[in-house]
């Protein structure tokens, strides 16, 4: 059988909203992906772009590969948490959203959970900024709900997210 | 089509009366194009169906030169082909990573990776390439773009790209130049629609 996709939720965002959380997520998936696209309202050219596992507010790591449209440079942190990606400020050119991708595989298991996010920010300049991350969180737990948000303001209008389950 | 049970969550393929409530999946294809003989200056796809949230092209493809070397494919929405898309990449090389960055002005299509050209070669370079919410008349289209090339030891590159087109319009229609060489034969390019 071919690797299918689901749909389990989209949510289109009409006004700010200061995050989103999909809960009671279906245990019946091999993994999940959640593909957002997404502008922040931070009065900036970039914000951060975080996702909560189960609401657990400690126990990320990440280590990231990044560029800037100038320089590419790497880094690895587990104080910042729940910053995985970066999005569109509102400074940046209007009507441009950043692109977010993000895969959670074997998302049932009573292992550490890891998974893998792709962004980037898109605007009318050479600055632009890409992100390739790997985060671990320590919980154990299966996940069951995903909360995402834009770190320093609030997530803008007609952004989107979409949750899928992946067979 | 894949569907699925919603009772028992296994698969089948009929939805005839007495089976189970099926599911269908959210990835569907809308169409391939394979190269035929004698190659071809561009690939498109029309009349895209304005029914999916997201659209994504898969890209298995070759260039066709009389020297070898990589080259970059671009992608242009609803026939435009102006200069007002972006491009911002992520470039690996095999030593080092780089980045560069443009704004609209530069180049008339959004990038969508790097491919080889030769003029003798099995190898064909494989790209991925997510169109997200293409009908939303509130954003400019973006493009995310995960491509590259591995020439056997003789070369290569990897690039993560995104671009975007300034344009507000549904996209109905994509066309994909070689740039200035062929899309080689058996070269394939595939359009799906994301649910």
């Amino acid at each position: 059988m071919a690797l299918q996709l689901f749909k389990i939720e989209t949510v289109d965002v009409a006004s700010p909203v200061s995050s989103v959380t999909f809960s009671n997520i279906p245990q019946t998936y091999s993994d999940l992906k959640l593909v957002a696209s997404v502008r922040s309202n931070r009065a900036a050219a970039e914000d951060g772009f975080g996702i909560t596992v189960n609401s657990a507010s400690s126990g990320y790591t990440y280590r990231v590969l990044s560029s800037n449209g100038t320089s590419a440079s790497n880094a690895s942190t587990s104080f910042e948490q729940i910053w995985v990606a970066r999005v569109n400020g509102n400074t940046t050119t209007a009507n441009a959203f950043a692109h977010v991708d993000v895969l959670f595989p074997n998302y049932t298991s009573s292992n550490a959970k890891t998974y893998s996010v792709d962004g980037a920010t898109e605007s009318n300049t050479v600055e632009g900024y890409i992100t390739f991350s790997t985060v671990a969180q320590s919980s154990t737990s299966a996940i069951t709900s995903l909360t995402v948000q834009t770190i320093n303001g609030t997530v803008g209008t007609n952004s989107s997210f979409t949750l899928y389950g992946v067979l | 089509m894949a569907i699925r049970s919603l009772k028992s969550g296994t698969f089948s393929r009929s939805g005839l009366v007495g089976n189970p409530v099926i599911m269908p999946g959210s990835y569907e294809s809308i169409a391939t194009v394979t190269v035929g003989a004698g190659g071809a200056s561009s690939v498109s796809f029309t009349g895209i169906p304005s029914t999916y949230t997201h659209l994504q092209l898969r890209m298995f493809c070759q260039f066709n030169d009389t020297t070898a070397g990589l080259g970059g494919a671009s992608l242009q929405f609803n026939s435009d082909t102006g200069t007002g898309y972006t491009r911002h990449e992520l470039i690996g090389e095999g030593t080092a990573a780089s980045s560069v960055g443009f704004g609209t002005g530069t180049y008339n299509g959004a990038t969508v990776g790097r491919f080889y050209f030769t003029p003798s070669s099995s190898i064909f370079s494989p790209a991925v390439i997510d169109i997200l919410d293409y009908t939303n008349t509130n954003k400019y289209t973006t493009v995310r773009a995960l491509g590259g090339t591995d020439v056997n030891g003789s070369g290569g590159e990897l690039r993560f790209s995104s671009s975007v087109w300034t344009n507000t319009a549904a996209v109905t229609s994509i066309t994909i130049p070689a740039s200035t060489y062929n899309f080689k034969q058996y070269s394939s390019i595939a359009l799906y629609g994301v649910n």
